[in-house]
């Protein structure tokens, strides 16, 4: 099920410290925060710099005004 | 009398904002149609209602949705839909739109647009809910692509499979943002008009423009953010050109803009350079179709 990806990505992109505890133990983080197996790779393979930008976007937009698209 | 494109079908307006609201209704007449955001509406008066379905009235109208969260293999929000298939019911728009992004899961709200995995998984739960947000609304949302700036952890498709497919699943139309689409070649190295040919152009009904900055990331790469605070760039103008001689159906073009709003006679310049880019891509499809004949 990609519902559980789903579930790991949103916590990924709901918090910018998330995102960073991730980015220091990925492995020990994802199997900590239940994330099935078979996924492990997808999210090992997971670009830092691109994962660290995306979550700070998401949280200065969430802090700002502008309409979120 | 509005100044029509090339193809009396194609349209060119923008997105309704409060701050613009003033001049948009001093230029209604060089308007073609209008959007207007849905989740701002959802908590509306009576009274802004009724001028919304009285606006409806004066020009082509249509509703944005921001946060139903489709593209997921999670069910979309009902409770926000319920909301949208009200305001659709009492302001009798156009036709309405909603993203091809997920938004929550597992009770967390991302707060913005994210995409998900491009992978068989989000395209079924994609189908399933345009599916619902149909019957609960009554027709069918334009689908929007989205801008991101990380390619979808445990995706097996590029966006322009996945978009396409979930088009085909659902035979929704597509509402093409060309300044996403731009953004998205642009932070991944890839041309803009082939990522724009590689989608299913027949079903281009309506088209988002906009713009946004280059900023650096912590690691120096410059990336391209779609913020709508900024001017559409020419880029997007070419691609609209480019779109124009390819789409098969007549389209709705909304400017779009959420702040840094420029004197209203720049938007009104913007809406020009969309009429001429629309104009000269039909052209070119007409040029193309008498030499093919």
């Amino acid at each position: 099920m990609s519902a559980a990806l789903e579930v790991f990505l949103a916590r990924l992109y709901s918090s910018a410290l998330e995102a960073e505890s991730f980015l220091r133990e990925r492995a020990a983080y994802a199997r900590a925060a239940g994330l099935p197996e078979k996924h492990l790779p997808d999210v090992l393979a997971i670009d830092a710099a691109s994962l660290r930008f995306t979550a700070q976007s998401f949280e200065y937009k969430r802090r700002g005004s502008a309409n979120p698209r | 009398m509005r100044k029509l494109s090339k193809s009396a079908c194609d349209r060119v307006g923008l997105a309704w904002r409060d701050e613009l609201a003033v001049d948009i209704h001093i230029h209604l007449q060089d308007i073609d149609c209008l959007e207007i955001l849905a989740d701002h509406e959802f908590r509306a008066s009576r009274q802004r209602i009724a001028a919304l379905r009285e606006l409806a009235r004066q020009v082509p109208l249509s509703l944005h949705s921001v946060a139903l969260g489709l593209a997921s293999s999670g069910p979309v929000d009902e409770k926000r839909l319920a909301r949208v298939a009200e305001l659709v019911s009492r302001i009798e728009p156009d036709h309405w739109s909603e993203h091809l992004a997920f938004v929550r899961a597992g009770g967390l709200e991302i707060g913005h647009l994210a995409a998900a995995p491009y992978r068989p998984e989000t395209l079924e739960g994609a189908v399933r809910n345009v599916e619902r947000a149909r019957r609960a609304v009554g027709s069918l949302p334009h689908l929007e692509n989205i801008a991101t700036s990380i390619r979808p952890p445990g995706s097996v498709w590029s966006e322009e499979q996945f978009v396409g497919q979930v088009l085909h699943g659902t035979q929704a139309p597509l509402l093409l943002d060309l300044h996403n689409l731009y953004a998205n070649a642009w932070n991944f190295g890839r041309d803009p008009v082939e990522l724009l040919r590689a989608l299913p152009l027949e079903q281009v009904r309506s088209v988002h423009l906009s713009g946004g900055c280059v900023v650096r990331d912590a690691a120096g790469v410059a990336r391209l953010v779609d913020d709508h605070f900024h001017d559409p760039p020419e880029v997007v103008f070419d691609l609209l050109q480019v779109l124009a001689a390819n789409a098969t159906r007549g389209l709705t073009v909304i400017i779009e803009r959420d702040g840094q709003f420029p004197d209203f006679r720049a938007v009104l310049r913007q809406m020009a350079l969309a009429r001429l880019a629309l104009a000269r891509g039909r052209e070119r499809q007409l040029l193309l179709r008498s030499a093919a004949a």
